[in-house]
């Protein structure tokens, strides 16, 4: 589950986009009639609401075309993801938000399992900040991962890619 | 919140379990270079699995980033001989769990792939 954190600075509230790596049997197969099957798909849901105070609702994801209104058929989940972050941001009329984001893995006893024999490779990082501390970097902590092996070395080209996303951000 | 996908073995009677988990990670010791213009999140199906394959040698752990990202060295799909993209997200994770179970050949369907065992399930 990977979730995006969103600070307003307008009513000083923080706002989560969450998306779900999700599987379930379908009786219909995107409303065909056929035999049950299997189904995966990514879920996103927001605590944000929009201008009028309704829920933004689940949001299915089975494709890179399934991407906000009027934008292009994503590349990659990242801009899949940050298309869909930004989509929400503007839609509620957020001003002066940042974001950051953080993950988790499964907490299944399957992946505890796993964890205990192999910690390198089923480990995940978070990592979050918050744009009104004047350290900028409020809260900064991750673990190992089999991606992050040279963190010390590499942390500043991080803080200097993340100063920039977050000010493009900023800017809604 | 990830899924589980249990694989069983009528031959052996036993389980292996494939888990398929959506993150957003810094990969600061990625393949990719960062630019500043860019966000320095990564989101992504992240495959993992504590099977091993009939060599007892351990499974790499498996980055989808988009739907172009085939199971054989992101060139071909497993199951078929195809370059064409995943259509969707089931078809992606039906094909990597395929290719799980199978294993298949160095440079399977001309991919440049190195060799993936089948999965070992006795033992």
């Amino acid at each position: 589950m990977a979730q995006v954190k969103i600070f307003n600075d307008e009513d000083a509230r923080y706002y989560t986009v969450t998306i779900d790596a999700v599987s379930t049997v379908l009786d219909k197969v995107y409303g065909v009639a056929t035999n049950a099957t299997l189904d995966f798909y990514l879920k996103l849901t927001t605590t944000l609401k929009t201008t009028a105070g309704a829920s933004f609702g689940e949001k299915i994801l089975r494709t890179l075309a399934d991407v906000p209104p009027g934008y292009s058929t994503a590349v990659n989940f990242t801009v899949l993801v940050n298309d869909w972050v930004e989509y929400y941001i503007v839609q509620s009329e957020l001003a002066m938000s940042s974001s950051s984001s953080s993950s988790s893995t499964s907490t299944s006893s399957y992946i505890e399992n796993w964890s205990s024999s192999s910690s390198k490779s089923s480990s995940s990082s978070s990592s979050s900040s918050s744009s009104s501390s004047s350290s900028y970097i409020q809260n900064w902590s991750s673990s190992s991962t089999s991606y992050i092996e040279n963190w010390s070395s590499s942390s500043t080209s991080y803080i200097e890619a993340w100063s920039s996303s977050s000010s493009k951000s900023s800017s809604l | 919140m990830a899924f589980n996908i249990t694989v069983y073995s009528n031959a052996n009677a036993s389980s292996k379990s494939i888990s398929f988990d959506f993150v957003g990670d810094v990969l600061c010791a990625s393949d990719e270079v960062f630019d500043a213009n860019t966000s320095a999140i990564q989101y992504y199906y992240k495959i993992t699995t504590s099977a091993k394959q009939d060599n007892n040698r351990a499974y790499q752990v498996k980055v989808v980033r988009t739907l172009s990202d085939l199971a054989l060295n992101k060139t071909k799909q497993s199951a078929v001989d195809t370059a064409n993209a995943y259509a969707n997200v089931r078809e992606m994770v039906t094909d990597y769990v395929y290719d799980y179970i199978n294993g298949h050949t160095a440079d399977q369907f001309t991919s440049g792939c190195t060799e993936q065992r089948p999965m070992k399930f006795s033992g």
